[in-house]
């Protein structure tokens, strides 16, 4: 309505007339998924002030009163907040750093069988860890690992001539365990989405490369890793955000919740597992959730602003 | 087959027999029924309507109302649930005026389910919050108090309460009643030894029932039966996630005070002092014995992690008994002995029962049946067992022992749901011919001779939530670990301490004993 | 020259092969550690543990599938279906929405992609999530309850597929498109789409396998048997096995010998896994296929 109080900025506004219009269908295409988002997600988010709430559902769950920051106490009255968070981050960090690693190492050398069978058998067969559940998981490796039952106790250690193991009373094996299974279990998947990467490259890159006679190595080296920096640094900025979440099946029903373990395998999760077990208390549940979701925050825009830094059109938002 | 049916039709020890009571449950429990609601209705002139609506006949002549009834399973929710559903409204809305509907949901399910249902407004008018928390409940304005709604609708209940079971006394917090208690086969506590007959006839020991046995005369058991077989665990113990003590199971009596034994407990019958179970000096011996006997290889070393369950060990032959409670036991394997090894009580133990939430638009109706839980057997029956012929067949009358039809076992009957949750259950029929209502009426006659000092008295833990949680996360690192034996006592029980204390467990004692005290002044 | 060249890649070959087979086997082993124990005795698993060669062979546990198939044939379809019709929409309505934030010049997509970043690290929590579905969507025991809460879209793949079109999709096409006249609707579906079918095979493999295995919301939004899925199912008996174990001194009623056993619980395992490896060929296809954009370029 204010474009025709002067006419000479005409031109803008009617730029901007058509912009719009030309953008109706693009505001069309959205409108199921940012409706979906609006009812799944925006409007339950109320539900966070319940971690400030003393919650008495005679009241309804909005209007209980106000308690501040009771909720978050019982996070501090453990002591031992030190040691989930210490947990928590470095085995964040350490799935990160070798899960990125592992999972384009294997991206680009399934990208390599030639054999298009072989290539199929090999990606369904590593998928196959990623379809059992936890719970399933968790049987497996105490196979594996039991005292009295377990394979390696049974059959690998005595044949090698050594004593038996008890794997769940002793701490040092416990980082190196949940590593292996972490990954085992999450490569065929993460790899996949690498491999969608790799494969979205185009082929005339290649072969300009092979007609300058760059060998296998310097294709990937100077082809497939660049091409693949939008996605690890995606990648990376999204995973920065669950920095302060786990795996709850991981550390809770792998090690068999294992109280000797605990210095090496309490989460931020388990401990509010343990904690809020049999009591059922949303107010505090809330407040432990509250705290995760801050830091993501806090941690996604400090790993986008370094990325903008470095390097601007990699930066996610 | 015939031993497949014989275990089964050997199950589920704690459902009471009629005992002759099917006379006795049916008319008798209708005529108090009436009275009850006659003689509420004199005394409370507001509540005069529901009186006329029932004649002495005990046939209800009013509006049917609707309940809805959670209905409590293992994972399988009955195929026959619709049958018996039909043949229970039968009854009760000729009797009472209701007409239930049954709400299938599974025990694990139910501690996330429940809350979320009331807290969405979501009705449901009677409710098994089984082996929930009930203060949570309570602090979290779920669930109604129940004082008046007994009054006015459930003589039955009132009845069973001034015969000195306390399955509403039990269930007090801040001088209101939460819940009500079903009555199982035997009331009190006590702890025993449960393990093959066979070792111990081996083993040159004549198994007496009303004998006490020590810890040592235990260990001495299990040394005999470890020369004798170098490959088997005397003892399970699988302590996996287990959260609550078994010291009570082995080496004495303690009263959690209707809270969880870590909050503070009584020890023995006499004690009016609240004390930190971990801290004492019995709980200290209890656990050297288990360190000593893990350490002779008595216990399974897999106690902590195994997915195995105690039963599931035992029936494979890996180990050879386990403590419980000395109530008489379901028949899980052929010939099973129970050594004593605590005296039998009654304490304030953990509360829970039938709760009506405040979503129930029926909370009258749903008071009437759940009265009539405890009353009329027919109705026990069915809602237990399910229908006669269809799913049982009376065995022996005389000791109202039932069993599967012919051709029906667990996996393929249409109703055997064993959680049975439902009244009192005296007034239904069993399924184990070895533990008689007589036997259970003689162990509960001696638990009620023998009462802790707490009895009536539950602790609201309301205002310790926190370090509450705190402890709960402690206990749930340490407990099974010490509890299985597995590991050194000099560095890993004090360490538990220390914990405890952090978490503030000495505060939390104080309160609980704060309470406790007020509670006693006002005897 | 070109000799040494394939000399090279032989050797690549060589070595992605010798990689491959080593993980194919170390997922392969328990793989088949987990069939195996389904096929043993129970008792005797208890008490020696899974051999990869039961000593003790058994049929119980599948006979015990058998005799429960009303149930588990049920959920079997239930799966199918909420994975089918779940994968299909959740690819459509999350392509169509990065779609449109992938419009360089699109006023708002900060804001709005921020805001969707933003439900990737805040959630309200169950009760009002569960409030909006069953009070007033109405959602409960039906087969949406199991398809839409949560699982339909989530900020992760709308920023993985949305950056796919910002980096992979060559704007001039679609500018070519548009100056003969094509609308954004046409576009998306004759060039777009396409042009994506990496990135919508990972995304739907990433969808269908989350709807699999999913069984959260039947906890939630289901207590009719009839909607079951597969994964609720076998969620709920190990569940209710551990809950029972844990308590079996204060469920004292209970008869736990008709409680599933360990080996009944590894069995559904392997049959609940079967049909999703049966499905992932199909979402290979499209990686193969790959796109040849060179050829569209040219």
């Amino acid at each position: 309505m204010t474009h025709t109080k002067t006419g000479k900025t005409d031109p803008v506004p009617y730029k901007k007339k058509i912009r719009w219009k030309r953008m109706v269908p693009f505001y069309l295409m959205m409108t199921p998924g940012l409706l979906y988002f609006l009812i799944n997600n925006y409007l339950p988010m109320a539900g966070i002030t319940v971690a400030f709430r003393k919650v008495n559902y005679k009241l309804g769950l909005f209007k209980s009163p106000w308690c501040g920051f009771d909720n978050f106490e019982f996070l501090f009255a453990s002591g031992q907040l030190g040691t989930m968070i210490r947990n928590t981050i470095l085995y964040n960090l350490v799935f990160i750093i070798l899960g990125t690693t592992l999972a384009i190492t294997v991206a680009i050398l399934l990208n390599e069988v030639r054999s298009k069978i072989a290539s199929r058998f090999y990606q369904t067969i590593i998928l196959l860890p990623y379809l059992m559940s936890m719970v399933v998981v968790s049987y497996l490796v105490y196979a594996f690992l039991s005292g009295e039952t377990g394979y390696i106790n049974k059959a690998v250690l005595p044949a090698l001539g050594l004593k038996p193991i008890s794997f769940y009373q002793e701490k040092a094996y416990w980082p190196f365990i949940l590593v292996f299974v972490n990954q085992w279990k999450g490569i065929g998947f993460s790899m996949i989405i690498y491999l969608a990467a790799i494969v979205g490259i185009s082929n005339d890159f290649y072969e300009a490369a092979r007609v300058d006679g760059a060998s296998r190595w310097q294709q990937i080296r100077c082809i497939t890793l660049p091409s693949l920096k939008p996605t690890v640094i995606t990648m990376f900025i999204l995973s920065v955000s669950k920095m302060f979440y786990s795996d709850f099946g991981l550390f809770y029903q792998v090690p068999k919740n294992s109280g000797i373990l605990y210095p090496v395998t309490q989460t931020i999760d388990t401990y509010v597992y343990n904690a809020l077990m049999n009591q059922n208390n949303p107010g505090m549940s809330a407040a432990a959730g509250f705290i995760q979701a801050i830091v993501g925050c806090v941690l996604v825009v400090a790993a986008n602003a370094l990325i903008r830094k470095i390097s601007r059109e990699d930066a996610i938002f | 087959m015939k031993k497949k049916i014989a275990v089964f039709a050997a199950l589920a020890m704690l459902i009471g027999s009629l005992a002759g009571c099917t006379s006795a449950g049916g008319p008798d429990a209708q005529e108090s029924t009436a009275q009850g609601v006659t003689t509420q209705a004199g005394t409370d002139g507001e509540k005069t309507t529901a009186a006329p609506e029932e004649t002495t006949q005990g046939e209800w002549t009013g509006e049917v109302d609707h309940v809805i009834m959670t209905y409590l399973t293992l994972g399988n929710t009955p195929a026959d649930l619709q049958a018996v559903q039909d043949a229970v409204n039968e009854i009760t809305a000729k009797k009472i005026g209701v007409e239930v509907e049954f709400k299938a949901i599974s025990a694990y399910d139910a501690f996330s389910q429940f809350p979320t249902w009331i807290a969405t407004g979501e009705t449901v008018d009677l409710m098994f919050p089984l082996l929930q928390d009930l203060n949570t409940y309570v602090s979290q304005g779920l669930i109604e108090p129940l004082d008046s709604l007994i009054a006015e609708n459930a003589p039955d209940i009132q009845q069973l309460t001034q015969e000195g079971f306390q399955i509403t006394t039990n269930n007090m917090i801040d001088g209101e009643t939460w819940a009500v208690s079903q009555v199982p086969n035997v009331f009190g506590m006590g702890g025993s030894y449960l393990i093959r007959s066979e070792y111990v006839k081996e083993a040159g020991i004549t198994h007496d029932p009303k004998k006490i046995y020590t810890l040592d005369e235990l260990t001495d058991l299990f040394a005999k039966m470890k020369e004798l077989h170098p490959d088997l665990y005397p003892c399970g113990l699988v302590s996996a996630n287990r959260t609550t003590s078994e010291f009570n199971y082995a080496n004495g009596i303690y009263d959690p005070l209707g809270a969880k034994a870590f909050t503070g407990v009584l020890m023995g019958t006499d004690s009016t002092q609240v004390v930190n179970l971990f801290e004492t000096e019995e709980y200290k011996e209890y656990l050297q014995y288990l360190r000593k006997w893990y350490e002779a290889g008595y216990i399974y070393p897999d106690a902590t992690t195994t997915d195995a369950t105690n039963v599931s060990l035992l029936n494979s032959g890996v180990t050879a008994g386990y403590f419980m409670a000395s109530a008489p036991v379901q028949k899980i394997y052929e010939d099973l002995d129970q050594l004593r090894l605590t005296e039998i009580y009654l304490g304030a133990q953990g509360a829970g029962g039938w709760v009506i939430p405040i979503t129930s638009k029926e909370p009258e109706a749903a008071m009437r049946f759940l009265n009539l839980m405890y009353a009329d057997s027919d109705l026990a029956n069915l809602i237990q067992w399910g229908i006669e012929g269809k799913h049982y067949v009376v065995v022996d009358e005389s000791i109202n022992l039932i069993g599967f039809p012919e051709g029906v076992d667990a996996g393929t009957s249409g109703y055997y749901n064993t959680l049975g949750l439902y009244g009192d259950f005296r007034k239904s029929f069993i399924w184990n011919e070895a533990w008689t209502q007589d036997k259970n009426d003689a162990y509960t006659a001696e638990a009620m001779a023998n009462p802790t000092q707490g009895v009536g008295f539950v602790y609201n833990p309301e205002s310790q939530s926190t370090r509450i949680t705190a402890i709960q996360a402690v206990v749930a690192q340490y407990l099974p670990s010490l509890e299985s034996g597995s590991v050194d006592l000099d560095t890993y029980y004090p360490e538990f301490i220390d914990a405890l204390k952090a978490a503030g467990v000495d505060e939390v004692i104080a309160d609980k004993q704060q309470q406790f005290d007020e509670w006693r002044a006002k005897q | 020259m070109g000799g040494i060249l394939s000399k090279q890649e032989k050797r690549m070959q060589l070595l992605a092969h010798i990689v491959m087979i080593f993980l194919s086997v170390l997922a392969l082993v328990p793989f088949w550690l987990l069939i195996a124990a389904s096929f043993s005795d129970s008792n005797y698993a208890v008490a020696e543990g899974y051999r990869f060669i039961p000593k003790v062979f058994s049929l119980d546990a599948y006979q015990y599938i058998l005799q429960q198939w009303n149930q588990i044939g049920r959920a079997y379809l239930v799966t199918l279906t909420v994975t089918a019709v779940g994968t299909v929409s959740s690819i459509l309505i999350v392509s169509l929405l990065s779609y449109g934030l992938s419009q360089k010049d699109l006023p708002g997509r900060r804001v709005i992609f921020g805001l969707i970043l933003f439900t990737m690290l805040f959630s309200g929590g169950i009760v009002p999530q569960y409030m909006i579905y069953n009070n007033y969507l109405h959602l409960k025991n039906t087969i949406w309850g199991l398809i839409v809460p949560n699982l339909l879209l989530n900020g992760f793949t709308v920023v993985l597929v949305r950056n796919y079109f910002q980096q992979s999709i060559p704007p001039e096409l679609s500018e070519a498109m548009e100056i003969d006249g094509a609308g954004p609707f046409y576009i998306f579906f004759r060039l777009v789409m396409p042009l994506s079918t990496p990135i919508l095979a990972t995304v739907g493999l990433m969808e269908a396998v989350t709807y699999w295995n999913d069984w959260n919301n039947g906890l939630y939004y289901i207590t009719d048997n009839k909607l079951y899925s597969m994964q609720q199912l076998l969620n709920e008996m190990n569940n209710n096995v551990m809950f029972m174990s844990n308590n079996a001194s204060q469920l004292q009623g209970v008869d736990v010998n008709a409680l599933p056993t360990a080996t009944m619980r590894l069995a559904i395992a392997v049959i609940a896994i079967l049909p999703i490896i049966c499905m992932y060929p199909f979402f290979q296809k499209y990686f193969a296929k790959g796109i040849t954009m060179g050829a569209v370029k040219g």
